[in-house]
């Protein structure tokens, strides 16, 4: 059996992958994307751990999480859609009047 | 049985009820009572005075009342050496001192409110509701303050009556004088009682308790200390003998503030702008009564220091001679009373620093009446002539005011100390204690006593001197001017009063003749009975502020030390009555004529001495400017340089990291992002580290 | 206008330091602690089954053991009907106050709107 480690490697490294994304890009539509990405890395734990101790309740878990990655994709392309109406632009860094 | 003391509170609730309804109507701006509040105020003053009179007939019955109505803050336990935990209260007692007062004060208030309809509502004055107002909360906590059963209440009651003082004598606020008077009252007053806060914090600390009377109050704390028998806090490395000392001196000078007493004497002449009924009242018959009651309420605690009580005395006749020789010159009526009421309180000051409990109190009843009917007289005859004050614009109106003259006379005659007025009995008994106690004692307070004897008899020499100048400029003679001539009597709600107070200014003095009784040795020192009690039983007992208690601790050697020398009561008042019959007489002579020359410009210098007072008060304003000025200047630099400036430099620190740091938040998601990034990996490797996970 | 999202180039590699850091750190975190054996599934066990089962509070009929979901499974219900709604009222044209317009069946004819709701929304 494959021991947890190698899936908490892996699953930090979709985390990294998601979080590396969303520091270097400036695309808002990037943006969703690297936070699915960071969502299914907390997936993998989930699952992983299921199964490390037996218990179905961490796939139940990463259930919940899918479905509330839905719910926050509905949402962010909401925001993105005003954000593209106000700025006539997808870029994040082009709204900054939220700031000292 | 529901008796006089269920009712008690309510002679201290009526007149506040009435200033209420008063303030009441003034805030509403418009005229609803009939004539402006006086008559709630004259029902609440007589409602008062039935009460009272019904608590002293209950009191000569032998009962008396002694009970805490409402603690308002406790203490949790004992600290220190105290052996009671720390409670503020307020209380009645109602012993026979208190009873007397009580009917004084509401007797002088009634009349004083009667006498208002005449000074103040026929005069047409505006404003009389607020008028009213200010007699109403001074009645009422002159009341409070005479049933006070601790220190503390009677401390509340004492700052209340100064306030209603400042408001009443301000009450003419338009013109340029009654104001600055007023506020002079006020800081003068309350200079002394900044030293009497710190007594009651004083007392507060040394026996955990205030109250006056009963089993546990500080009077008896302190006297079980001294003999041993009991612990206290002392403070500054004293013995209870010199701390308790402190402490009665410390009180003290919330006396000499409100009693009027060298050296804070100043405010009471100036006092003199208010309206005549409220210098009546307040700056004769009660309010400056108050703080000599103070001393007579405590007199427990004083009697066990002869320190205290020598200062007491001396100051007292010090200020009765004092003020006496500034009353020779003066040239208006109310200024001749103001420094006769200054000097009279002298007198009873002088009565209790001597071992005279009796007869401080005594000269305390007579001179409430017969100074209250001076001051409605010279009302009454300001009225006739029209507000002008001035004595040698009067003369000759004996003829055209009968009722005012007879009455002032009487008035005059108690003050001058002429047999049998009631002035008489009490001044010559207040100088019969200080002769013999001083000629008893052996130790150093024996000598202070008879200085203060000497002083107190040559002042009865210039008493009898100013008392018939005044009465001989104002009334007899020819009239100086067409206002005199044409002068007319006011109605009887101003007779009455002057009659009422002329009456008892004649007689009151037959409650207590020591010299008859020691002539003729009938038991008719009805005073002596009722302030001293029975021996060892009923409240002499249980309250502890009976005059045998008092006498017991002053001749004790733990106490003042007195002793009393045995000389003739009517020997002594035989030689004071000579010096104010010839004090009297040469006024007579001087002045009696039908148009007397002012003789006192003969004077010269000393003239200008004496009606400038002294100029003590130039040396205070000096005080005040040279002094007290530019220590507060200096103050205000250390204040706004260091204070402020400890303060600004912390807030600049503050403002000047926040404006560097505020930078961070720019607004761009991305950094937002990687500084969350930053922090989270920071963490963790702190944690890693710290837990060794490694 | 509408346009297509262009991919921006200059993207900010020194951020992206930062999530490399927190890779490194995070590996060297797992890969240091120990686990344990793994106590695994049951061979025969229908897994599906069980969650099914715990979604629907039956969790005592699952053949692994597992706590109950019901609450959860609801509540999850709601929050995408919001978000859905959210969604939409985000993408509503603000004082296009008529309604939603349903689907166009114009064959893609440009949409009417009105010029000068237009430029308000620029100026925003």
């Amino acid at each position: 059996m494959v021991p947890v480690e190698y899936y908490l490697v892996l699953s930090a490294a979709v985390f990294s992958i998601g979080l590396y994304g969303l520091l270097t890009r400036e695309n808002a539509l990037l943006f969703l994307m690297s936070v699915e990405l960071m969502l299914n890395a907390a997936n993998i734990n989930f699952v992983a751990f299921s199964l490390q101790w037996g218990n179905l309740t961490g796939q139940v878990m990463s259930l919940f999480v899918m479905g509330l990655a839905a719910a926050e994709v509905a949402v962010g392309i909401g925001i993105i859609l005003v954000l593209y109406r106000n700025f006539k632009d997808v870029d994040v860094t082009v709204p900054q009047s939220m700031r000292w | 049985m529901v008796g006089a003391f269920d009712y008690a509170p309510a002679i201290v609730l009526l007149p506040f009820l009435s200033f209420c309804l008063a303030v009441g109507v003034a805030l509403s701006g418009r005229d609803l009572l009939p004539k402006g509040g006086a008559l709630p105020g004259i029902a609440a003053t007589a409602g008062s005075l039935l009460l009272s009179a019904w608590v002293f007939l209950t009191v000569s019955g032998g009962e008396t009342y002694n009970e805490t109505i409402y603690t308002w803050a406790a203490g949790g336990e004992a600290t220190g050496s105290l052996s009671q935990p720390l409670e503020l209260t307020f209380g009645l007692l109602l012993d026979p001192l208190s009873a007397m007062m009580l009917l004084i004060v509401s007797l002088v208030a009634l009349l004083v409110h009667v006498f208002s309809l005449g000074y103040m509502n026929d005069e047409g004055e505006t404003g009389l509701p607020r008028y009213y107002a200010g007699l109403g909360l001074f009645t009422a906590s002159m009341l409070g303050f005479v049933v006070a059963d601790n220190l503390l209440m009677a401390f509340m009651f004492f700052e209340l009556v100064g306030l209603c003082s400042y408001l009443l004598i301000g009450f003419w606020f338009r013109q340029a004088g009654p104001p600055s008077a007023a506020k002079k009252a006020f800081l003068v007053t309350r200079f002394g009682d900044y030293f009497f806060l710190i007594g009651v914090v004083a007392v507060f600390a040394t026996f955990g308790t205030a109250k006056f009377a009963g089993e546990g109050s500080f009077p008896r704390l302190a006297e079980a200390a001294i003999q041993g028998e009991a612990t206290v806090n002392t403070f500054l490395g004293l013995a209870p003998t010199a701390w308790f000392t402190v402490v009665g001196l410390l009180v003290l000078g919330g006396v000499i503030g409100k009693s009027a007493q060298f050296p804070l004497h100043t405010w009471l002449p100036d006092a003199m702008e208010g309206p005549t009924p409220v210098s009546a009242l307040i700056h004769a018959a009660t309010m400056v009564a108050a703080g000599v009651y103070l001393v007579a309420r405590m007199y427990g605690f004083y009697a066990l220091s002869p320190t205290a009580m020598a200062v007491v005395a001396l100051v007292g006749a010090f200020t009765a001679l004092f003020a006496a020789t500034m009353g020779l010159v003066k040239k208006e009526i109310k200024q001749v009373l103001a420094y006769s009421t200054i000097s009279q309180y002298g007198y009873i000051m002088l009565g209790l620093g001597a071992g005279g409990y009796v007869a401080g109190t005594f000269h305390l009843l007579t001179h409430a009446f017969f100074k209250a009917l001076l001051f409605l007289g010279a009302g009454s005859v300001i009225i006739a002539m029209h507000h002008n004050e001035d004595m040698w614009d009067m003369g000759g109106l004996k003829d055209r005011m009968p009722v005012t003259y007879y009455t002032f006379l009487a008035g005059s005659l108690a003050l001058a100390g002429i047999v049998p007025f009631a002035g008489f009995w009490s001044k010559d008994e207040v100088l019969y204690e200080a002769l013999v106690h001083g000629l008893g004692t052996t130790s150093g307070l024996g000598t202070a006593l008879l200085v203060a004897y000497g002083m107190g008899l040559i002042a009865v020499l210039f008493t009898g001197f100013y008392t018939f100048r005044m009465v001989m400029l104002t009334f007899h003679g020819e009239p100086r001017t067409d206002t005199a001539r044409e002068a007319t009597e006011p109605g009887w709600n101003v007779k009455l009063p002057l009659v009422v107070l002329g009456i008892l200014a004649t007689t009151v003095g037959f409650v207590n003749m020591v010299p008859v009784k020691d002539l003729t040795g009938a038991e008719i020192d009805f005073l002596h009975k009722w302030l001293y009690g029975t021996e060892g039983a009923g409240w002499a007992e249980t309250l502890g502020t009976s005059g045998y208690q008092y006498h017991h601790v002053l001749f004790a050697d733990y106490g003042a030390g007195m002793a009393a020398a045995n000389l003739p009561s009517y020997l002594v008042g035989l030689l004071s009555l000579a010096l104010a019959l010839f004090g009297a007489g040469s006024a007579y002579v001087l002045y009696g004529g039908a148009d007397p020359d002012p003789y006192t410009d003969k004077l010269g210098v000393v003239k200008d001495v004496l009606y400038n007072n002294y100029y003590q008060d130039e040396y205070q304003v000096w005080l005040a400017e040279g002094v007290v000025l530019p220590l507060s200047k200096a103050a205000d630099v250390f204040d706004q340089a260091v204070v402020d400036g400890v303060v600004n430099g912390v807030s600049s620190v503050s403002l000047f990291g926040g404006s560097r740091i505020k930078r961070i938040q720019d607004g761009i998601v991305t950094h937002y992002a990687a500084m969350l990034t930053l922090g989270l990996t920071a963490l963790l490797v702190g944690f890693a580290i710290y837990g060794g996970w490694f | 206008m509408v346009s297509r999202p262009e991919l921006k180039e200059d993207t900010n590699y020194v951020n992206g330091l930062a999530a490399s850091v927190l890779f490194v750190v995070l590996a060297a975190v797992f890969l240091t602690a120990s686990f344990g054996e793994s106590a695994g599934f049951p061979e025969d066990a229908s897994l599906v089954a069980g969650i099914g089962y715990a979604l629907m509070d039956l969790q005592s009929m699952a053949a692994v053991s597992v706590e109950g979901f019901l609450a959860s499974f609801e509540i999850i219900g709601l929050v995408l009907v919001v978000a859905t709604v959210a969604a939409v009222t985000l993408a509503r044209r603000q004082g296009d106050s008529a309604g939603l317009s349903t689907a166009l069946t114009d064959g893609g004819r440009e949409e009417p709107r009105s010029s000068a709701s237009d430029e308000t929304e620029v100026e925003n």
